[in-house]
Parts: structure tokens; sequence; C-alpha cells
């Protein structure tokens, strides 16, 4: 009977080492997890904190050559982060197309160009938002006068929930 | 106390190693699924840290088309670094905190062609369909991931 009892303490003692062990692991893979992808939640609050794209110039040209200066030329400057500048431009609301002008360097510019927009004398809303959600807004509109286009207002912002 | 022989003797031991063994893999048993779960809701907190998306729409301008019913339609952006699903399953849209019901409300990428997953980069619209037109002023859309991830945007009608 005394052995027994030896016996069967060892055996339930080996076993508690061994969930523990199980447990340990299974608490260092999830935690490891966790922490990984909390340096990507950090990385993209962080690179929407210091987002600092600002429009620098508008321009009414003829970029695509069809005789006609009716295509709007964009040009941004980056006050704040690098940012890749993998643009999406929504145009009074509606959405335009997206852009792959490479990276946006701290000093940088990039320019695009709308092609073919409808000049008239209302104004207008131009969106460009970057990978990281932060946008660039502004509200434009035509002239006869050089440059043929006027910034009328514009806003840098990232998405944040308003509570 | 012993019931008296090497017999009997040995059959208690055996009885005892039996009951610890049977407790031991009861443990084991348990610890195991204890384990698996710590690992599930690891990945899945890390999944949803990982999982971000912004309603892109000019909040000044949303394209709305139709005379009733009017269909309004929001831009999505796959911000985060994981693709989610992107269908009226999976995703929950909430207009002045009253639900759209599923039926009125398509998704769709940029082109108009219907989707069910969008990729981190990817734009992509849902078509909200409302019996009546939303009244002139401020409103809130809420838009509701699989994973429990929210984002709102403020828009003016």
């Amino acid at each position: 009977m005394g052995f027994s009892v030896s016996a069967s303490a060892a055996i339930i003692f080996i076993s508690f080492l061994v969930a523990a062990s199980t447990l340990y692991s299974a608490w260092d893979n999830s935690y490891s997890k966790v922490q990984a992808a909390r340096e990507d939640w950090y990385s993209l609050r962080l690179s929407q904190l210091h987002f600092g794209v600002k429009v620098q110039s508008l321009a009414r040209v003829d970029s695509d050559g069809d005789g006609n200066s009716d295509d709007l030329e964009v040009v941004l400057l980056n006050n704040g982060t690098t940012v890749r500048a993998l643009i999406d431009v929504i145009d009074d609301g509606v959405y335009l197309g997206s852009l792959d002008e490479g990276y946006l360097l701290p000093g940088g510019n990039i320019t695009y160009y709308v092609t073919n927009a409808l000049v008239d004398t209302n104004t207008h809303t131009q969106l460009v938002v970057f990978p990281n959600g932060c946008s660039v807004w502004f509200k434009y509109q035509y002239q006869s006068t050089a440059p043929g286009v006027s910034l009328l207002a514009s806003a840098t912002y990232c998405p944040t929930e308003v509570s | 106390m012993a019931a008296g022989g090497p017999a009997s003797e040995l059959i208690m031991f055996i009885v005892a190693v039996i009951v610890a063994g049977s407790v031991a893999g009861a443990l084991a048993y348990v610890t195991n699924d204890i384990a698996h779960g710590m690992n599930d809701r690891g990945a899945m907190l890390a999944e949803q840290l990982r999982t971000d998306f912004a309603i892109i729409n000019d909040p000044n301008n949303i394209p709305v088309s139709g005379t009733g019913p009017y269909t309004y339609t929001f831009y999505i952006k796959n911000i985060g670094k994981n693709s989610f699903a992107f269908s009226s399953d999976a995703v929950q849209v909430f207009i002045d905190g009253n639900i759209v019901p599923p039926a009125n409300l398509t998704f769709t990428d940029t082109s108009g062609n219907a989707i069910t997953s969008l990729d981190p980069y990817a734009v992509g619209e849902i078509q909200v369909t409302l019996g009546t037109q939303l009244s002139t002023g401020t409103h809130t859309i809420t838009v509701v991931l699989e994973n429990g991830k929210r984002r709102s945007l403020v828009f003016q009608v």
C-alpha cells in the first residue's frame, strides 16, 4: 500500500508538470502572436499621427494632348513622414480611380492629372486617400485666368471615430 | 490494511496506479483543451489588431442615385494587413443607429463587379438602398465587420 501511494503521487505530480509546460507553451505562442500584431497596429497609428500631406498647387493644363485645357493638375507636398503613394482619388463624391506613384518622401511632391474634367463655374471637391486611410481634401473652382483653377479650401485628416 | 497475501496487495497497487493514471489522463485532456483555447484566442486577437478599414467618402458629398428607393454609395478602403469578408453575410451597416437589412446592401468593387472579400489597399463599394431619402443634415453610417471591427463616418446630405 505504501508504494502505491508513492507511485500514484509521482504520476500525478508528473502530469501536473506536463500540464504546466503545455500551458506555458500555449501562452507563449499566443502572447508572441498578439505582440507581433500589436506592432502592426502601432505602426498604422503612428503613420496616421505623422501624416502631413497637403495640396501645393493646382493648375488647368492639357496633359492628354487633346487640344483642350481641361485636365486638372494636382501637386501634393509631404510635410510629414514617408507614405506609400498608392492613392485613390474621389472627385465630387465619386470614385475616379487609383494611382501608384511609389513612395512620397518627406518634403517630396507627387503630381497627378484628372483628365477631361468638366470645366464650369461650380465649386468642386476632391479627396486623395492614402493607404493608411488618411486623406487630403480640397475645394477648387475653375477660372479663366492663369493657372486656370483656384484652390478655395483644403484639409488633411485621418479616419477617427467621432463621439 | 492489506487483505492478506501478495496477490491482493498487487491488485490494490495496480488499481491505485490506474486511478492515478486516469486522473493524469483527464488532466492532460483538459490542459490540451485550454491550450487550444489560448492559441485560438491569441490568433483571434492578433487578427483583429491587424484588420482595419476606413470609410473614405467625401463627407460633404455622398453619391446618391434613384428617385425612390434611393441608393447611397459608400467606399470602404482596407487599410489593414488582412483581407476581410465583404458580403451581406459578413458585414453589417447601420445608418443613424438603424440596421440596414442585408437585402438592401450590395457589395461591389469600384468597377461594379460583385465581390465577397476585400484585400489590403483595395477599395470596395457598399450600395445602401433606402426607401426614403435621408433628410438634409448630418447622418452617421457605421460599418461592422465579421470580426467585430467597427468604423463610422459622419456625413452631410
